[in-house]
């Protein structure tokens, strides 16, 4: 019966991350990114206690964060008191988020440095766009909170030397919050989707290019035809055997290439 | 405005929340939810008819759900969302499917809504 229990909890987690990464939202915020180097940040926000009574809006600042790529935040909500030490014009919650931008570190402190004065921040690159893993792997949750400073390495050797799932264990031996597990397992998710994605896009077997770069590459070409025929003609005029057959292979060779540069303005219609 | 209907039968407690849910009247919510908790072992909050909700009053839902665990009794929302709340929600990173450690039930307010 507690192992069910035990079970459904994880498997509760699990799913928490599962309905979160819908495949419509993730190529929406994927798009929102833009072009240029992208990085990814682990960025914990935690708020000036007084911030409500200083009539800020802090989702002003959650949503500021949003606007600049893929984002997933996660409210904390484990310092909230029960009701009767609770000081509603207190802050007791802090954000966890995971945001891949190309906008820079400075823009994501200056979408949350608005928030009050008294506000933390910490700010980690957990991935770099040159340096995403070729294998779409990503770290263990125990990595993830020793590296939130969630834990220590003594709790994670002492939890490892048994045999069910850590998060499971870390939550079970009072460890580490149910929300900090939580919100490090969407890091682990949203990471290994982040690598699939990137390594599915450097197999594919179709590229994309600038609308500028294509269009130099056809003027290129059809300045080289233009040269290519006088060339062939100057040849062919001088009647010298040994240009001549040279001067044609080079003549078919190029309106092949022509030819094939020409299919890629072409679209399929009706696919 | 705040209103508190009790069904003396059951030992429900219905605890109504109109208009502007902010910080403003945190104090007054947290009496409200602190009387209603005293008074019945099941409160239902109604807030079909709130026109406006910030993170404070998600905080304050939260504080007053665990505050209930803890007695044993039973609070939660009633019928629909409302757009203001769902949409707090979702700005505040509150929509989850797992409850925290103080809901060993999995009873927590936010879960699937």
């Amino acid at each position: 019966m507690e192992e069910a229990g035990k079970k459904n909890t994880d498997d509760a987690l699990e799913r928490s991350i599962g309905m979160q990464r819908g495949p419509s939202s993730m190529e929406a915020d994927a798009l929102k990114s833009g072009p240029g180097k992208s990085d990814t940040y682990r960025i914990r926000f935690r708020p000036a206690l007084d911030i409500f009574s200083q009539g800020r809006d802090v989702a002003v600042c959650l949503n500021e964060l949003r606007s600049l790529g893929r984002c997933k935040i996660v409210a904390q909500t484990e310092d909230i008191p029960y009701l009767e030490e609770l000081d509603p014009a207190i802050c007791y919650l802090y954000w966890d988020a995971i945001l891949t931008t190309n906008a820079g570190e400075d823009a994501v402190r200056k979408a949350l440095s608005s928030s009050s004065e008294g506000s933390t921040l910490k700010i980690d690159v957990i991935d770099e766009e040159e340096c995403a893993n070729d294998d779409g792997a990503y770290k263990q949750l125990g990595e993830i909170l020793l590296e939130r400073g969630d834990l220590t390495p003594g709790d994670l050797e002492e939890i490892l030397s048994s045999k069910k799932r850590i998060g499971e264990m870390l939550v079970e031996a009072g460890k580490v919050s149910r929300e900090k597990v939580t919100s490090a397992l969407i890091e682990q998710q949203y990471m290994r989707e982040l690598r699939r994605r990137h390594n599915e896009a450097e197999f594919r077997s179709d590229v994309r290019a600038t609308a500028r770069g294509f269009n130099s590459s056809f003027n290129l070409l059809d300045e080289f035809v233009m040269a290519q025929a006088r060339l062939v003609q100057a040849v062919l005029a001088r009647n010298i055997p040994e240009f001549t057959s040279a001067a044609e292979e080079v003549k078919k060779i190029i309106e092949e290439l022509r030819e094939s540069t020409m299919s890629f303005r072409m679209m399929q219609i009706g696919t | 405005m705040i209103n508190f209907d009790i069904e003396p039968v059951h030992g429900v407690g219905k605890l109504t929340f109109e208009g502007e849910l902010t910080v403003k009247h945190g104090k007054e919510a947290r009496e409200a939810l602190t009387r209603a908790l005293a008074e019945v072992d099941h409160v239902i909050i109604d807030v079909e008819s709130a026109t406006e909700i910030d993170t404070s009053c998600l905080q304050l839902f939260c504080s007053a759900h665990r505050t209930a665990e803890r007695m044993k009794k039973k609070l939660n929302f009633s019928g629909i969302l409302p757009y203001c709340l769902k949409n707090a929600m979702k700005v505040a990173g509150y929509d989850r499917h797992t409850g925290c450690g103080f809901d060993p039930d999995c009873r927590c307010l936010w879960i699937a809504r």
